[in-house]
């Protein structure tokens, strides 16, 4: 028996096996519910839910045995039995969605048992045990149940594609292919590093580069003690003319390297800076056409899903973090480590001692600078909201202003403002004042260090009774303390601060990995066949989809198109006309059923085969950034001129852009600013003309302009419409007259089918009731106006 | 009353290209355009209406009659009799008023306004240009301005002027 096998935990089975095991019950909560039960009764099924009935959160657990159904809530010490159903009364099993909870009832025949109250995290753990739940279910009347929850089908097909992580097991969300609870931070930074791995020649040259002009700003400590204890060191009585001549030359020596050592530093500076810059671009660019293209590939979906804003974001701003990550913050990371370790080697291999003293400030600085980041974190944080919030009040107000104006609200407007800016200043000046109170105490602080080594370094060299190196401390060693102690603290501080910087590059990187992992939900098959040109057949099986995992939107929808017949899609707002569309054009695959083109499902066709038989007229229509020629052209950049203007013609629209300026050559703004609805309407039927598809789609055409221009609009649309399958969407019930037939469309079933007249003679249908209301708003204009 | 559709009179939804061989086109001593199709067909007076006027400008002629109902559209001038196209010619010079630059004294900016100081083959210019949106780049490398009249001047390509003059396009663009 089915139901038997999936009994058994079988933890050694889990790889093998994708199905979780239907008992989930922790083991503490397992041992306290085992009292309740009979010694022979065994658990079958258990599923944890985050709410207890009837409307509070808190855990209960469902566990269903081979008799009965019983729901438990924990309590203090154990948990309580709330419910306690016979698996035998029970007649089917339904959960109710309300926003953001859900309801699991079970049916008797006396009525409904309320189980299990749950929110969406915990939707789908409950919704598998439904499932498995039902098969638990005595004698189920299948075709009775299945007819009062035919969209529970495809939502159950729905709910497996919500995967669970392989790792943390919390499911994820349906368009990534990792887990984002379960990314580490450091596989993103080595992750961001293997992207930048072609270019690792000039990386490894300008790290080099690096770390030779960190020798150019060390190494002249080293000189400057041998310029003062070698070359400037003379007793008055060793001055003879030969020993003068000697110490000349050493000056000259010293003098010349150093000199050797600045030209070089300046040069390698140069080199060194120009090649950050020209890498750090490199692979910013890199990311952000990978991004781009990946971009390209998602699926209207994608897009549904997402904010252009927060898209974009990561196109723009995350790149650029990660540059400056991967160029700088990088390299400095090591370079900074290695110069404290040169620094501190040089000092100790002089004085051990001296060095000590020298150091001891270094972890104060550190201390103080990690907490003081930690305050400035906080405070830059809120300036930084109280500025987004002042640009937020900004692009809200500014293109109200016509508002504004007619309610006479400038005051107000200006007192908000004025507020928002006023928080805004404080938040920085709070900064300036946490900023140059902790710059002056490091700097205090580090000052200590100088200090020490004149102090004690001072008191060492007066202890020194010949001023030799090999008898003691010289002034020379001094000097060059002086200057490793400058250049100690900058790269110290610069270390403390790195944390910060990699958090930022990490959360950069998430985000942008977040982009470049979703996985296209919408792929060729590997066998996926090109479509020839196509006669114009569509066909709905049975065909049930929803966008929401657990709201279908369209139930079990058949029809059959015939090639060149115009449909009218008609039903009120969220019948689901919208989304047949969109599965036509392939923009989404439905959950179940079929969608066929010309006898080819369309999941084994390439879908860009599919779409460029496909023209669509949409109510908003889009227009890009350029000319009207070029707008038209969009779907056929090859189109020759002559096309292009017939196609404009065809549409009605070849006079009106004559009567621009610079007629075809007019630039059409990001959305068409400078062309009315109409016009833009128009524009978007020659395009649709002009790629001559096959099938068609007018969503809502005719819906955003007047009387006089929709007699237009539809002219073109008619002569458009001639020879091509078609189907319209209208609110306008008018403009449809001239459909072969209408599909009417009710809660995302197909109510009726047949053309105006039959529809119309329906009493009581769908249709009928539609146009009465329509009728009535007609009269109601009639009389007001 | 939409203008796009005349009492009376059936739009017309093909574009209608018309036969380089079969048109001849003069203008009268009131510099009106007239048109003859074939041996039937005779309107008049025209107008010659450029539906690129600066990417394509003596290609696709539209001829209207008085009321701005498209008769045809010409592909190309060139195809027409020297005759022909020189009347047409004319009559798109007058209508088209685009000033070719030849050299650029002075760009300045103040109050979102940008003031040109030019030379033109017509003559010198102050032109004043209202946002960067009317100072327009075209494909083949000219620029085209747009001055808060809607007059229309036309900037040679970057390396058809002199070195200064260049330097002032540059920045602007």
């Amino acid at each position: 028996m089915a139901v038997d096998e999936k009994r058994e935990p079988a933890a050694g089975q889990a790889a093998a096996e994708p199905e979780p095991s239907p008992i989930q019950l922790p083991e503490s909560a397992r041992s306290q519910i085992q009292p309740f039960l009979e010694t022979d009764e065994e658990i079958r099924l258990a599923v944890e839910a985050d709410m207890v009935l009837p409307a509070s959160f808190g855990t209960s657990w469902l566990v269903a045995t081979q008799r009965r159904i019983c729901v438990f809530v924990a309590g203090g010490k154990a948990p309580v039995l709330k419910v306690d159903l016979p698996l035998s009364c029970t007649v089917s099993l339904r959960s109710r969605d309300g926003l953001g909870s859900s309801l699991l009832e079970a049916h008797t025949l006396e009525g409904a048992v309320p189980l299990l109250r749950y929110t969406e995290a915990r939707a789908d753990a409950v919704g598998a045990a439904v499932e498995h739940l039902r098969e638990l279910l005595p004698d189920r009347p299948a075709e009775e149940e299945e007819e009062a929850y035919g969209g529970e089908a495809a939502e159950r097909e729905l709910r497996k594609k919500a995967k669970p992580c392989p790792q943390c097991g919390n499911p994820m969300p349906r368009w990534m292919s990792l887990c984002p609870d379960c990314l580490d931070k450091r596989q993103l930074i080595v992750r961001l590093l293997q992207r930048a791995q072609r270019y690792w020649k000039p990386i490894t040259f300008t790290f080099l580069l690096t770390g030779f002009l960190r020798f150019c700003a060390i190494y002249p400590a080293e000189l400057q003690r041998r310029l003062v204890d070698d070359a400037l060191n003379l007793n008055l009585q060793e001055r003879t003319p030969a020993l003068l001549d000697v110490k000349m030359d050493l000056l000259w020596q010293i003098i010349g390297i150093l000199a050797l050592v600045r030209i070089a530093a300046t040069v390698a500076g140069a080199v060194q800076q120009f090649m950050m810059t020209w890498l750090g671009e490199k692979v910013t660019n890199d990311l952000r056409i990978d991004i781009y293209t990946h971009l390209q590939k998602l699926g209207v979906s994608y897009y549904d899903q997402k904010e252009t804003g927060w898209i974009m974001d990561r196109v723009t701003g995350d790149t650029t973090t990660l540059q400056s990550f991967m160029t700088e913050t990088l390299q400095r990371t090591v370079l900074n480590a290695v110069t404290l370790l040169v620094i501190a080697a040089m000092m100790f291999s002089q004085h051990a001692v001296l060095a000590m003293l020298a150091l001891i400030p270094a972890p104060v600085v550190c201390f103080m600078s990690s907490r003081f980041l930690k305050r400035t974190h906080k405070i830059w944080h809120w300036a930084w909201r109280r500025r987004s919030r002042m640009f937020a009040l900004l692009s809200n107000v500014l293109p109200g202003v016509r508002v504004v104006k007619a309610f006479v609200q400038e005051d107000r407007e200006f007192e908000r403002f004025q507020h928002t800016s006023q928080e805004y200043m404080n938040a920085r000046v709070d900064a300036a004042r946490v900023f140059a109170g902790f710059s002056r105490a490091t700097n205090f602080v580090m000052s200590l260090s100088t200090l020490t080594i004149w102090g004690y370094g001072g008191y060492l060299v007066l202890q020194n009774p010949t001023g030799q190196p090999q008898d003691g401390v010289t002034v020379g060693v001094l000097v060059m303390f002086m200057t490793l102690v400058a250049q100690f603290y900058a790269p110290l501080q610069e270390l403390t601060n790195m944390s910060q910087q990699l958090q930022q590059a990490a959360t950069s990187g998430q985000r942008v990995f977040e982009v470049l992992d979703t996985l296209p939900d919408m792929e060729d098959d590997a066998d996926a066949v090109e479509l020839k040109e196509i006669a114009g057949k569509v066909e709905f099986r049975n065909v049930t989809f929803g966008y929401d995992e657990r709201r279908p939107v369209l139930r079990n929808v058949s029809f059959t198109i015939q090639p060149g017949e115009m449909i009218g899609l008609v039903g009120p707002s969220g019948a689901g006309k919208s989304t047949t569309i969109n599965l036509i054009c392939r923009y989404y695959d439905a959950t179940g059923g079929q969608v066929l083109i010309d006898d080819h499902d369309v999941r084994q066709v390439k879908i860009r085969s599919l779409r460029s038989q496909i023209g669509i007229v949409l109510q908003e229509p889009f227009l890009f950034h350029g000319t009207i020629a070029e707008n038209i052209a969009y779907g056929c950049p090859d189109a020759g001129m002559a096309e292009i203007l017939a196609a404009a013609k065809a549409a009605n629209a070849h006079d009106f852009i004559l009567r621009f300026p610079d007629g075809y050559d007019t630039m059409v703004g990001e959305r068409g600013a400078r062309l009315s609805g109409g016009e833009r309407q128009r524009i978007s039927i020659a395009r649709a003309i002009l790629k001559n598809p096959r099938i068609l789609i007018l969503d809502e055409a005719t819906s955003s302009v007047d009387t006089e221009t929709e007699a237009l609009i539809q002219e073109a649309i008619d002569r458009l419409v001639h020879g091509r399958t078609t189907f319209a969407i209208a609110h306008r019930l008018s403009t449809l007259q001239h459909a072969n037939r209408l599909l009417v469309l009710e809660k995302g079933r197909l109510a009726e089918t047949g053309t105006h007249q039959e529809l119309l003679a329906n009493e009581g249908g769908t249709y009928r009731r539609l146009v009465d209301v329509h009728r009535q708003l007609a009269e109601m204009v009639g009389v007001g106006g | 009353m939409a203008t796009d559709a005349p009492q009376g009179t059936r739009r017309n939804s093909e574009l209608r290209m018309l036969d380089p061989r079969q048109i001849r086109l003069h203008r009268d001593p009131f510099a009106q355009l007239h048109l003859e199709i074939g041996s039937e067909e005779r309107y008049g007076p025209v107008r010659a209406v450029r539906c690129l006027p600066l990417t394509r400008p003596y290609e696709f002629i539209s001829l209207q009659d008085e009321e701005g109902r498209e008769i045809g559209v010409i592909a190309d001038l060139a195809e027409l009799s020297t005759g022909s196209r020189e009347a047409v010619e004319e009559d798109l010079e007058f209508y088209y008023l685009n000033p070719r630059v030849l050299r650029i004294h002075k760009v300045e900016a103040k109050n979102g306004i940008i003031t040109w100081d030019l030379e033109t083959d017509r003559g010198r210019k102050k032109v004043h240009v209202r946002d960067r949106q009317n100072i327009r780049p075209l494909p083949d490398g000219r620029t085209i301005l747009t001055d808060i009249h809607n007059a229309k001047y036309e900037v040679p390509r970057g390396e058809e002027l002199d070195p200064r003059s260049r330097q002032w396009l540059e920045i602007e663009l």
